[in-house]
């Protein structure tokens, strides 16, 4: 119970700062600018014509709404999920740091909450606010292309939910990094290397021929091997906007393998975090 | 020590992400759509060009004026077809080219013994074996269907449309008419071509062609235009027929369309293209967003009814206009029709030969 009141702690915490209000507004104001300069012309169902910022766009094939454009929702999805980790990265890095600020971490500490509690609610806390932000962007998107072309294509939320649990897995690794090292830096660091990281080893299988030496090579499997796929849950994330059929069982053993390393991660925080003397 | 479970927790559930996460790796996102993988014919190919090319066996005819030059045309074929009407149709169906397709071995691997059996009378009837022997077959203006391929085996007593009282006579240089039906009168030139007109009028007209004795008009099909394993000019009721009627759909084709070009390839997977011109460009527009409505109406009825191969079909299907004309593609993936035809389009060693 007190690890949801830390967490809710957190919400009012973000609540408080206005650059996070920005991420929103920033989120909201590119759906707004995307529904203005779009103009479709809808047929029962088929697009018919494409203006973008006024511009007649040529060559359109008269084509089912959500056929015709299902690379623009393989894009809306592209954006949601990957810039949503990117910002997401850099946006949430500071929480931890400023959690164990001195001054700060003494105060929470003298009060009768478990540090495991501290710890875990914290993640809670900024995993929701992220899970919300993927979610009202994937949800814009939407409504946004749906107010457009009357086709409201849902699949776009799963790029939403599967952003929202890959930053999960991500942000348990940038919380541990701020125990280890009370830097916003080092965490934002953290996170970009292993959302970069995390690109690399979805390709492991097409980059690992090309080691030379067999050692390396084997050194590089092993290592990739425990990191995030992200790029392949990404890929899955387009694939399912353009409602081009997925292999769900391999993806929900991916989410889930997601969401217990970021779980991983943060229990490794945890048993760092025990051990601290302030 | 106290706090080792939670380095020992964080390293078990460590080593069970990793291994969700690698779990049946790579993995396959499955089949994507394959509208750019299957091949249009929007253009004829250098294999078309030289096809084309080698099929000028006839001699070129003296023309009387420079603008008629441009009409003539040298393969038989397509000179022994009469002139082409407004509204008329005309479909050369390349059946040897169809035949060696992929599409069409699959077919074949899929006849049953009465399709066999059917296939086995036909050889011993006429003489000629339909797999083998044939090479086009055209759908001509005017009722005039025109068959070219290898006939030196063919029976000609069993072409007869009089087969009753049959009759032989010579036409021309190297024409022979067979004799005259109820409806029908049937004609063969060398070992090449028979055909079958109307009249005995339209018969004799379509060998003075072939032995270039007839004036040079305007063909019903030009060589340009001879791409694909099918193609032609079909008349525009035809394409209101092939498509979903709704809204009217069938008066707009009709009013607005004038000329309806089609071309199929089958080399790989099958490819259709259908070029719709009119005297109206307007008119054209409008119709081209209409045919992509009915199309985009019946793909959401189809996932509606669960018919998802169906609708995977229509999502390749598109509408693209073209500045007082439009382009309608359609594509049928091998692998639909293989999913379609079941176990037996699978390559076995029984293909009818």
């Amino acid at each position: 119970m007190t690890t949801l009141f830390v967490a809710l702690d957190v919400l009012r915490e973000a609540a408080s700062r206005r650059w996070l209000l920005a991420l929103f507004a920033l989120i909201a104001a590119l759906l707004v600018a995307v529904g203005l300069s779009l103009e479709m012309r809808v047929v029962d169902g088929a697009l018919a014509a494409v203006r973008l910022f006024g511009e007649e766009q040529p060559s359109v094939e008269v084509q089912s709404v959500e056929v015709a454009l299902r690379p623009l929702f393989r894009g809306a999805s592209f954006f949601i999920f990957y810039g949503g980790l990117f910002f997401g990265a850099l946006v949430t890095a500071d929480f931890a740091p400023s959690l164990l600020a001195p001054g700060r971490i003494e105060h929470l500490l003298s009060l009768p909450v478990r540090r495991s509690s501290l710890l875990l609610g914290t993640y809670l806390g900024v995993v929701v606010i992220a899970a919300t932000a993927f979610l009202f962007a994937a949800g814009g998107f939407v409504v946004v292309l749906g107010v457009k072309t009357d086709a409201y294509v849902v699949e776009l939320i799963y790029a939403g939910l599967l952003g929202a649990l890959t930053f999960a897995a991500l942000y348990g690794a940038m919380l541990t990094s701020a125990v280890f090292v009370r830097s916003a830096a080092a965490s934002a660091f953290i996170g970009l290397m292993l959302f970069v990281a995390g690109v690399v080893a979805s390709f492991r299988y097409q980059i690992s021929p090309s080691f030379s030496s067999d050692l390396a090579r084997r050194v590089f499997e092993a290592v990739s091997m425990v990191v995030p796929p992200v790029a392949t849950v990404g890929n899955l994330a387009m694939e399912i906007a353009a409602s081009a059929p997925v292999d769900t069982g391999g993806l929900a053993s991916r989410m889930a393998g997601m969401v217990i390393f970021g779980a991983a991660m943060v229990a490794l925080g945890i048993w760092r975090f025990e051990r601290m003397d302030f | 020590m106290k706090h080792i479970k939670w380095l020992l927790l964080a390293l078990g559930l460590l080593g069970v992400a990793t291994w969700l996460m690698r779990s049946g790796e790579p993995l396959d996102t499955g089949p994507r759509p394959r509208t750019r993988d299957v091949r249009m014919p929007r253009r004829a190919s250098k294999s078309e060009l030289d096809r084309a090319k080698a099929r000028r066996t006839l001699p070129p005819r003296p023309f009387p004026t420079e603008d008629v030059a441009h009409h003539e045309v040298q393969d038989p074929v397509l000179r022994a077809l009469p002139p082409r009407s407004e509204g008329d149709l005309a479909v050369v169906v390349e059946v040897n080219a169809i035949r060696h397709s992929p599409a069409a071995e699959m077919l074949l691997r899929c006849m049953d013994a009465e399709d066999k059996a059917r296939l086995d009378e036909i050889r011993s009837s006429f003489g000629i074996d339909p797999l083998q022997d044939l090479d086009r077959f055209v759908f001509g203006p005017d009722g005039t269907t025109i068959v070219s391929g290898d006939f030196a085996n063919l029976d000609l007593d069993a072409v007869q449309p009089n087969k009753p009282n049959p009759t032989r006579a010579s036409y021309g240089d190297h024409g022979t008419i067979l004799g005259r039906g109820d409806e029908k009168v049937a004609a063969t030139w060398r070992d090449e071509i028979v055909l079958l007109a109307d009249s005995l009028e339209d018969a004799q007209a379509a060998i003075d062609r072939l032995e270039g004795r007839a004036p040079i008009t305007e063909p019903a099909l030009r060589e340009s235009m001879t791409y694909g394993e099918a193609y032609g000019y079909v008349s525009p009721s035809l394409l209101a027929d092939m498509l979903p009627e709704r809204d009217g759909l069938r008066e707009k084709i009709l009013a607005a369309a004038s000329e309806v070009e089609l071309h199929l390839d089958t080399r790989s997977d099958v490819g259709v293209v259908v070029d719709v011109k009119g005297q109206d460009p307007a008119a054209l527009e409008e119709l081209g967003v209409m045919i992509g409505a009915a199309l985009s109406v019946s793909r959401i009825q189809a996932r509606a009814t669960e018919e998802k191969e169906f609708a995977e079909l229509l999502d390749m299907a598109k509408v693209i206009p073209d500045h007082g004309s439009f382009r309608l593609e359609m594509a049928v993936p091998l692998d639909y029709l293989a999913k379609n035809l079941g176990e037996c389009s699978v390559a076995s060693n029984d293909t009818p030969r």
